[in-house]
């Protein structure tokens, strides 16, 4: 299976949820172009984990998820694991297993990537890469939770997939931490591949993102570059916050948190009609 | 109580053919284990049928299970034991954790057949009460552990 370079990631009508519950439906999203770092955005219980778990397969979904002239559904799991690489939000607990052995591990079971190095040596590459390398010895129950989630993505990038989905990748990290590991995923991505975050931060996706994509209630709110994006209306309308959006001596975007808003009529994505927010929908 | 008493040299061969087919699929399938161990998410998306490795692997274990107790009885708390001893000396990679933990648990059986011969003089006392005996404390000081750990 071959992926071409410039080849596209684009979610068209897409279903996904839990058992019976359809946490997503009908979304349709802008093309994801390879080289630019994209930021799924939104309050919680938007939907933004599902739709990245749905992208990996890892949910019951329907719909069109295409990669070029790729279908990702007809994948065999070998081939969408050496194309697709998720890093969840978090590794488990209390497992005596040394950093490098889950590297090697995850390099060993997802077919392909292989280009004649010893695995061993791929997985190191990976840590030093991510400046961990001093942790490879150690076992995972002994880390940090920002260790971990350093280790989470050297799993997940270590067979260099084409795409790259990460939930939360900066969550428990400091902010040298953080703008380490930021500065590795949109290198990531200027190599040429595709990478999708979702991100709480929304000042740190202002600043490293290249598009947001804004969900709420499992609808498409809006998507484009930061500035156009980060606005007072959109803060208020989809987070139901009192903001600003200023420019700071950089000309990067700071976002102001002045208050609340109450609860008001919020444009309906679909359909672009009024749809009043009655205190019946927040419980 | 199963007691070793009860085995003999013909269940040897039929012990031993059953092992001989579910040993080297477990041991096919270590690598996919130790990642299962990474999350059921993360083996996902790596390529991992989480489903069809769980249910495989559980019908070796009924099968080895099946075939213990039909020649032996019920003998508890070894399969407990043993892998939780491995884990301590190997870690989690099972290449190592698999053969490992057979191998401490053939000691423990060992261990116990002993104990069993020596604790009251002349009576053989089943041997499914030393594995208890030893088993218990161990099963108890891995629920505590497991609570004190999520709190």
């Amino acid at each position: 299976m071959t992926v071409s370079q410039d080849a596209a990631l684009t979610v068209r009508g897409l279903h996904a949820g839990y058992g019976g519950r359809t946490v997503i439906e009908r979304l349709s999203l802008p093309a994801m172009v390879p080289g630019r770092l994209v930021a799924l955005v939104g309050p919680n219980a938007a939907g933004k984990s599902t739709l990245l778990r749905a992208m990996a397969h890892l949910v019951r979904m329907r719909g069109e998820i295409r990669l070029g002239g790729i279908d990702l559904a007809r994948l065999k799991p070998a081939e969408r694991a050496a194309t697709i690489g998720f890093m969840p939000q978090s590794l488990p607990d209390d497992v005596s297993l040394s950093v490098l052995e889950s590297v090697i591990a995850a390099i060993t079971v997802t077919a392909g990537g292989g280009d004649g190095t010893p695995v061993a040596e791929r997985a190191l590459d990976v840590l030093e890469d991510l400046g961990v390398a001093d942790l490879a010895s150690r076992t995972l129950n002994l880390l940090s939770g920002g260790q971990k989630q350093v280790v989470s993505l050297a799993q997940a990038i270590a067979c260099a997939p084409p795409v790259l989905l990460l939930d939360e990748p900066t969550s428990a990290l400091d902010p040298a931490r953080q703008f380490q590991i930021m500065c590795i995923v949109k290198g990531y991505a200027v190599a040429g591949r595709i990478v999708v975050a979702v991100m709480h931060d929304l000042a740190l996706a202002a600043q490293w993102a290249d598009e947001i994509v804004v969900l709420t209630r499992g609808r498409l709110h809006g998507a484009g570059p930061p500035a156009d994006i980060l606005t007072p209306g959109m803060l208020a309308e989809v987070y139901g916050i009192a903001a600003r959006v200023e420019r700071c001596s950089e000309g990067r975007l700071q976002i102001l948190v002045d208050g609340v808003v109450p609860p008001r009529p919020i444009r309906a994505a679909a359909g672009g009609q009024i749809e009043p927010v009655t205190r019946r929908e927040f419980r | 109580m199963g007691s070793l008493a009860r085995a003999n040299a013909h269940s040897v061969p039929v012990v031993l053919a059953v092992l001989v087919v579910c040993v080297p699929f477990s041991l096919a399938a270590s690598w996919r284990f130790t990642v299962l161990r990474l999350g059921e998410e993360r083996a996902r998306s790596l390529g991992i049928d989480v489903e069809r490795l769980r249910t495989a692997a559980l019908l070796r274990i009924g099968l080895l299970s099946a075939i213990s107790v039909a020649f032996v009885g019920v003998i508890g708390f070894v399969g407990l034991v043993g892998p939780h001893i491995a884990r301590m000396l190997v870690g989690e990679d099972h290449r190592f954790l698999l053969p490992a933990s057979m191998a401490v648990g053939a000691l423990v059986m060992l261990t116990a057949s002993i104990a069993a011969k020596m604790i009251i003089p002349g009576v053989l006392v089943p041997i499914g009460v030393v594995t208890a005996l030893v088993g218990l404390p161990v099963f108890f000081a891995l629920v505590l552990r497991r609570q004190g750990g999520r709190r």
